[in-house]
């Protein structure tokens, strides 16, 4: 009897440890299957963007190209295409709608965090609320008042209509992060001689700038990716933004899908190098909701 | 907190005064189109009130029907697919394995993309003739023929949420990775000694304990899908014949495509009140959670 128990305990250890093995396996396995999936079109959009016009139609497809690789496409895309005018277009619109929107949601985020009003709780639930809003609702009136107002067709009008959604989102965020600052810091500044604006110039803000540098590029993220205002306001080649001029690639009869996918890269870059800086506070703002891109 | 409400009322009244000429206006202005007959190409007709008629033409329009059913399924499908697979995801990348930090990385990818981009490199994808899908599923002999996934009332929806699956779920899965990383080993350890096995501890420990995660990203998932309009209209701008028109891609071709601002106002009405039935169900976890901040 304890003989036979003797034998069973590391051979049982074994078996566990057998078990513990094939567990892993399998989680590797799960883990590779999802990060495939998540990369190919990545893939496929580069692929694509290094092929030379022969190879992109080829039957049967090929996921490498076959005729060597291409840098022609990122050319063609800058110099027959008027890439690096939307480029210009979309870096200036997105600037401008993040630098008002920014400033705007300091003032309100000050308000929020260090002052008790009434109504504030309400005011501060309907910014969260009108994120969670048909912005299409916002287009028809928004395109009639814009066309009474004689700035259809300007940066204008992408500007106005993209705060709608980069202002309530930087309020939002900006808000949390100066209630995590303690109050208590300004009080000392004051003790000091500081008055309230100076104490929240050069104490509070200076903290916060890492909150603020988050919020700057979200909303200038948002603002990049933004394509339904700007197809319905504006028709002129010149002003559109990158969404659009990649869209416009999409001709009647065939479309250059190199040159395409090339576009597609250098637009994804500047966002996913913004990203990369951003990684750390994104994700603890993410991790409370809100933004989903 | 301080008291000088009125300092408070004067930080954020600039943000509120933003807020309400770019969403509050509209909407205000949306309402009002909503009981004109507004017919953009025709303006000699002057724009007549008409009361509820713009109401009673788009419920008794067919189009508005099918519409309400596709954004269902859509939002449905697309809800039940990314939480389950955000759940798998975010499960697989809490179990410590070497290339961890990579995998996470790379699922953050389609999160990351431009949503034009992700589009539009999908729609590359499932291209009939030259697209690497169906060249996949011929080569793996899952279809004999290739699909003309967009082109095809059959098949348009469901290409449509593929892509929009690919770029929505990391967004639930990182979401679900905080939460499941903010629960205590020493749980999983005593339900070890307890004999509990690796679904019971899902089901009893894992799940009770992430569940007000859970849902705030469904509520977030169902907001965002329901409005979403980018995959939907660069992908198809609703059709073939309408497959693919949910309520969103409904009113913006009423309004831009047939120019009946007034119809497509009532049916964007219509929308916003279903969401706020939703938002007022679901909304209140999301935003209690928010307001704690």
């Amino acid at each position: 009897m304890t003989a036979t128990l003797a034998r069973s305990i590391p051979q049982e250890k074994r078996m566990r440890r057998e078990r513990r093995r094939l567990r892993n396996w399998l989680i590797q396995l799960a883990a590779l299957v999802f990060c495939l999936f998540f990369a190919m079109p990545f893939i496929w959009m580069f692929l694509t963007s290094i092929r030379t016009a022969g190879d992109l139609f080829t039957v049967p497809v090929y996921l490498f190209p076959q005729k060597g690789i291409t840098l022609q496409p990122y050319l063609d895309v800058m110099t027959t295409s008027n890439f690096g005018r939307y480029f210009l277009n979309s870096t200036y619109i997105a600037g401008v709608t993040t630098i008002i929107s920014t400033l705007l949601s300091i003032l309100a985020a000050l308000g929020f965090a260090r002052y008790r009003m009434p109504g504030g709780r309400i005011l501060m639930m309907s910014t969260l609320l009108s994120q969670l809003f048909p912005l299409v609702l916002l287009v028809p009136p928004m395109f009639i008042v814009m066309r009474t107002l004689h700035i259809l067709d300007t940066p204008a009008a992408l500007i106005i209509a993209y705060i709608s959604f980069a202002l309530p989102y930087s309020i939002w965020l900006l808000t949390g992060y100066l209630r995590s600052i303690p109050a208590e810091l300004e009080e000392s500044a004051m003790v000091d001689g500081a008055t309230r604006l100076g104490a929240y110039f050069r104490v509070t803000l200076p903290l916060a700038v890492p909150g603020i540098i988050a919020t700057f590029i979200y909303s200038f993220i948002l603002s990049w990716d933004e394509f339904l205002f700007a197809t319905t306001f504006i028709s002129n080649p010149n002003l559109r933004t990158l969404p659009l001029g990649l869209y416009s690639f999409i001709g009647e009869y065939t479309v250059q899908w190199n040159m395409l996918m090339a576009g597609a890269v250098v637009t994804t870059l500047p966002v996913a190098i913004l990203f990369v800086f951003l990684q750390r506070y994104l994700i603890a703002g993410l991790t409370s909701g809100a933004i989903k891109g | 907190m301080r008291h000088d409400r009125w300092t408070g009322y004067l930080l954020i009244a600039p943000a509120f005064l933003a807020l309400f000429g770019v969403i509050g206006y509209p909407l205000i202005r949306a309402f009002l189109m909503s009981l004109h007959e507004i017919i953009l190409t025709d303006p000699g007709l002057g724009q007549p009130y008409v009361g509820l008629a713009n109401y009673v033409a788009s419920i008794t329009n067919p189009l508005f029907a099918g519409a309400l059913w596709r954004s269902a399924v859509w939002t449905g499908v697309n809800l039940v697919i990314q939480m389950v697979l955000g759940l798998a995801i975010a499960l697989v990348l809490n179990e410590p394995f070497p290339w961890r930090g990579l995998a996470r990385g790379i699922t953050l990818i389609p999160w990351v993309t431009p949503s034009v981009v992700s589009v539009l490199t999908w729609r590359w994808m499932y291209d009939a003739q030259f697209g690497v899908i169906n060249a996949a599923l011929v080569g793996l002999g899952i279809v004999s023929q290739p699909v003309v996934w967009l082109g095809n009332t059959q098949t348009a929806l469901w290409a449509v949420i593929g892509e929009s699956i690919w770029k929505g779920t990391p967004f639930v899965a990182i979401m679900l990775l905080a939460a499941l990383q903010a629960v205590p080993n020493e749980l999983y350890d005593v339900a070890k000694v307890d004999g509990a096995n690796a679904w019971k501890r899902l089901t009893h420990i894992t799940l009770p304990l992430i569940l007000p995660t859970l849902i705030i990203a469904a509520t977030l998932t169902t907001i965002f899908t329901f409005n979403n309009f980018n995959a939907i209209w660069l992908m198809t701008q609703g059709g073939p014949l309408h497959a693919t028109e949910t309520l969103t891609i409904l009113v913006y071709n009423q309004a831009f495509v047939a120019f009946d601002m007034g119809q497509a106002t009532a049916i964007g009405m219509i929308t916003f009140f279903i969401l706020l039935v939703f938002v007022a169900i679901f909304g209140r976890y999301y935003i209690k959670s928010e307001l704690n901040l």
